[in-house]
């Protein structure tokens, strides 16, 4: 399925938190984010997405634990000392609502302005697509940054919890 | 300084709803055989003037002028000059509906259509136009006094003069030129005036020179402390007319004072001195009341306000969130109870029973916030019933038991629509015409009855009809015809009746504007099993029904059965859970290989294996000595396999909808003594998917 | 610090008159009708009154008679908040002693100005 997505990302966020997930850097407003927690096993729910590995209590709410490695198909994934959960938040008119991501590790936490901002390149075809709003590449002394920012908004999205044939088989799938 | 209003908008919509429920009841009141008493009156007249009041404020002049006009009518009835009528009285009720109509659109933010209230207000005119010719009301005339100037004051005229060479040589740069006398009389005092505040008004207006007249003052023999001996004689330069300075300082007093006001701007000549202004005192009205009610006043006419204080639903909802957290500590702390093992400790066993104690009581007060009466949701009937009544020519009495039980007040929202269908139900099918009634020798007047109670720990809601009674047979049939039962099939009464539950079932023979279209009970059905609750039909032919509602307590808190299904646990709701038994074998009998039943007593109960149904590996798929959770949906036994039970306990319900979405089979989470998560199940919807699943694998009808 | 006694049995109303004088530095106390605020006055002194005419419980007026019978409240300054511009109703305040009246609808500079007059001439604020 072709999955046109806009090249120019809609906000460019003042300020970054950064993190590795297979390997790569990815990004979000830090805004968005509520707290890092240490990895801790989930609860499962029956009939979930792969990527959604079940619920914890944070602090007395019910939140979602998705994994994107797996959302990205990225193969060779565990979950070690450094794997934390990054829990973000977004507005929406029922609520604020939340989630965590698993990622590998933290980054850093870039500031972006008009200084060190370079472009939005355009994306490839990469699994996931639709969890990323677009590649931002910037200055960090000497050297161009690229990070890969994700879309929260499309990661919160309701559907994106139900499961999707597709994904039943992961095995079979493939680029 | 700009004060912004909107603020108190929202108050203001909520107290005029308020008020029109409140005015709605009583006019519910008036019958053809019981007139309202006074203080009912008055309360109608308040409400709408309330609102009047309130609406011109906040510059809702559309309201404002609505209401004007049945404030208008009202108060001709309270003053005894127009009576309350059936036909006026459908006026009034029509205005609430206009003014709630346009109070929920102007909540929404959206701009409602003023010109709709016309044909009632037209109603209005014709109340109170018609009728006796209205009374004179004793209009206030300006009465012409011949001008009285105290002869006994110094000689105002040289004094003028004076002024008035002073006046030639100075640039006039003011329009006027007013000659004021102002004597207030002795008593001004005593009514909260001061004629100091008056003459720094005068100051305001433009420029003024003042002069006591000393001749006033009495003696100090006879002095007295209280009483106003003083008058001043003004000249005040001004743009401002003689009207304004009249409104502006002397508004409040006209009544209290002696008051020449002269222009003499025009130097012609003296011209006489104004003729008084006085107000006159209208003669006090007749108003003792055609009957002097000895009724007690009605105390939902009275100020609840008093006593009460405005809690947003958010704030409620935090500090119940809070507690939950609370107990949930607290019998994390509690689990250690039990490794504590010394003398000196014994303190902390005691310290931790009463902390649970403590717990679990203001859990129960925090719970009690969110309780409101039933009668919030049962209040609406009567009018309902006032108009189905009307509609369909049916005699209809409806009693209200137990309207003060309080209820969550999420679940009474919830439970509102469901409740309104049941008795609409009662009403159109369960109650026969009047003239069947009376060939078989009821009360031609048909009874519909409303109650609500506690009974241990739920609340119970039941309608009953003395009507017709449910046909078994037309449901049995239907059910046939339906595909929903076989021919042959033998069922229980109870199980009869549960079948008008499915979708598309109505046996009405018409369907009517009321009701008959099936598409409702279903419907009810599902908004109250998502209420935790459950619903039941009792009924006798040619007696009558009954439907009970069962529901718990509260949403938030639920009584259940920890279980675990290979290495996750579960909470079973217990107002669900019929029976636990230990599974042995031999009773397990297979119909097919996937299709398995427990033979318990009599019953043969179709066994659902919940690991299957979650995908979970099980510790053993060898069903003995698991546990057989014994469960009723729609009427029939079902029994969910577990692989170990654990305790019972009472658990916080937390939303797995909020930040994920709803799952099936799956009502809600909750959090465990030691922090994490269990999933609660939604026994109903994981025995229909199962159903669902199994039924698509065999063909035989499967129950 | 003047202190006010607002009477109405709205509450929208008695929120907003209490946030405009609040505002302009007075110290507001409310009552939801004549009783409460009868029941009040008993045992404390407000500086102003302003109340408003049709009320359960206790009217307006009624409440400004039973006010002028308590010696603290003899020369008290009480207005009367009515929506009635009748010359009726106004003189109706009066006799009953009332000091004078505000007609709603008024905005709060209305009041705010009303007020001040009022207590500036008694207590030189």
């Amino acid at each position: 399925m072709e999955y046109e997505k806009n090249n120019a990302i809609k906000n460019i966020p003042n300020q970054l938190l950064t993190f590795i997930i297979g390997g790569e850097e990815f990004g979000v407003d830090i805004l968005s984010v509520v707290e890092i927690r240490g990895w801790e096993e989930p609860t499962a729910i029956p009939a979930s997405p792969a990527h959604v590995k079940g619920v914890i209590n944070l602090r007395g709410v019910i939140i979602p634990i998705i994994d994107l490695r797996q959302k990205f198909r990225m193969t060779d994934f565990n979950y070690s000392s450094t794997t934390v959960i990054v829990v973000l938040q977004m507005a929406t008119p029922e609520g604020k609502r939340i989630n965590g991501v698993v990622v590998d590790a933290i980054s850093d936490v870039y500031n972006i302005n008009l200084n060190n901002f370079s472009d939005t390149p355009d994306m490839g075809n990469i699994h996931g697509k639709e969890f990323i709003a677009g590649l931002i590449n910037f200055q960090v002394e000497d050297e161009t940054k690229m990070v890969i920012l994700l879309d929260v908004e499309q990661l919160m999205k309701k559907s994106e919890t139900v499961l999707d044939k597709s994904e039943l088989t992961p095995e079979t799938q493939g680029e | 300084m700009d004060i912004d209003l909107k603020q108190f908008q929202q108050a203001f919509f909520e107290e005029s709803l308020e008020l029109l429920d409140g005015v709605e009841q009583t006019l519910l009141k008036f019958d053809d055989s019981s007139e309202l008493d006074m203080e009912s009156i008055n309360q109608l007249f308040r409400g709408m003037h309330s609102i009047k009041g309130g609406s011109a404020t906040f510059g809702f002049s559309g309201i404002a002028e609505f209401t004007h006009t049945a404030e208008t009518y009202l108060d001709l009835v309270r003053n005894n000059e127009r009576t309350l009528v059936k036909e006026s009285v459908n006026t009034l009720l029509q205005s609430v509906d206009w003014l709630r109509q346009t109070i929920a659109t102007l909540q929404a933010e959206a701009e409602p259509d003023y010109s709709s209230c016309l044909p009632v207000k037209e109603e209005y005119n014709v109340f109170i136009n018609q009728g006796e010719p209205k009374k004179e009301v004793s209009i206030p005339l300006k009465k012409e006094a011949p001008a009285t100037q105290e002869s006994d004051e110094i000689d105002l005229d040289s004094l003028f003069d004076s002024m008035v060479d002073e006046r030639d040589g100075q640039v006039n740069s003011f329009k006027n030129n007013f000659d004021i006398f102002f004597k207030p009389h002795q008593k001004i005092f005593y009514s909260g005036n001061d004629p100091g505040r008056i003459l720094k008004e005068l100051e305001t207006l433009g420029e003024m020179s003042i002069d006591l007249l000393e001749s006033s003052i009495p003696d100090f023999k006879n002095y007295e402390i209280d009483s106003c001996n003083l008058a001043w004689k003004i000249l005040l330069k001004t743009n401002f007319e003689k009207d304004d300075i009249l409104k502006k300082a002397f508004d409040w007093v006209l009544d209290e004072c002696d008051l020449t006001i002269e222009n003499i701007s025009c130097k012609k000549e003296t011209p006489p001195p104004e003729p008084q202004v006085e107000a006159k005192t209208p003669a006090p009205k007749k108003s003792e009341p055609k009957k002097n009610s000895p009724t007690p006043k009605d105390p939902s006419a009275g100020s609840k306000e008093a006593n009460s204080i405005r809690v947003s639903t958010e704030k409620l909802d935090v500090l119940i969130n809070m507690v939950g957290e609370l107990i949930i500590t607290q019998s994390m702390l509690g689990r250690f109870e039990n490794t504590i093992d010394s003398k000196s400790t014994l303190n902390l066993k005691e310290g931790l029973t009463r902390l649970d104690q403590n717990c679990r009581e203001l859990q129960e007060c925090v719970m009690r916030l969110r309780m409101l009466p039933v009668s919030t949701v049962f209040n609406r009937f009567p009018r309902m019933i006032r108009e189905l009544s009307a509609k369909i020519d049916k005699k209809i009495q409806l009693k209200i038991i137990g309207e003060n039980t309080e209820m969550d007040k999420t679940m009474l929202e919830k439970l509102s629509d469901p409740l309104v269908h049941l008795v609409r139900n009662s009403v159109d099918h369960g109650l026969e015409a009047e003239h069947i009634r009376k060939q078989n020798g009821k009360n031609p007047q048909g009874t519909v009855t409303l109650s609500a109670y506690h009974e241990g720990g739920s609340i119970i809601v039941e309608i009953t009809d003395d009507g017709a009674g449910l046909n078994k047979k037309n449901i049995t049939k239907k059910a046939v015809e339906k595909g929903l039962i076989s021919e042959n099939e033998v069922l229980t009464d109870e199980q009869i009746y549960k079948l008008i539950f499915q979708p598309g079932f109505s046996t009405a023979a018409q369907v009517t504007e009321v009701s008959g279209r099936g598409v409702g009970m279903d419907v009810v059905r599902k908004n109250i099993e998502s209420l935790n609750g459950s619903i039941e039909i009792k009924s006798e032919m040619g007696v009558g029904t009954t439907i009970r509602v069962q529901l718990p307590l509260t949403l938030a808190i639920l009584d259940g059965q920890l279980i675990t299904v290979g290495h996750e646990k579960f909470i079973m709701p217990l107002i669900s859970l019929k029976e636990i038994i230990s599974i042995k074998s031999q009773n397990i009998y297979s119909v097919t290989e996937s299709n398995q039943m427990y033979h318990l007593r009599e019953h043969y109960i179709p066994i659902i294996r919940l690991y299957e149904l979650f995908g979970i590996t099980p510790k053993k798929t060898e069903l003995e000595n698991s546990f057989l959770n014994i469960v009723e949906v729609g009427g029939k036994l079902y029994g969910l396999v577990a692989d170990d039970l654990l305790t019972q306990q009472q658990v916080v319900i937390k939303s797995l909808d909020h930040n994920y979405r709803r799952v099936d089979g799956v009502s809600g989470a909750t959090i465990l003594g030691d922090g994490t998560v269990a999933l609660i199940l939604d026994v109903s919807s994981l025995v229909r998917n199962a159903v669902l699943k199994v039924a698509a694998t065999i063909t035989s009808s499967f129950h | 610090m003047a202190l006010i006694l607002a009477v109405d049995d709205s509450s929208s109303m008695r929120q907003m008159v209490s946030f405009t004088l609040k505002k302009s530095g007075f110290e507001v106390i409310s009552a939801c009708d004549g009783l409460e605020a009868l029941s009040w006055a008993k045992t404390n002194k407000a500086d102003l009154v302003i109340s408003d005419v049709n009320m359960p419980n206790m009217d307006g007026f009624s409440l400004v008679k039973e006010l002028r019978l308590l010696h603290p409240y003899k020369f008290t300054p009480i207005l009367m908040l009515t929506t009635e511009s009748s010359q009726e109703k106004k003189m109706q305040g009066k006799s009953a002693g009332a000091t004078g009246w505000i007609v709603k609808p008024f905005d709060p500079e209305q009041l705010i100005n009303t007020v001040k007059k009022v207590l500036e001439a008694r207590l030189g604020i």
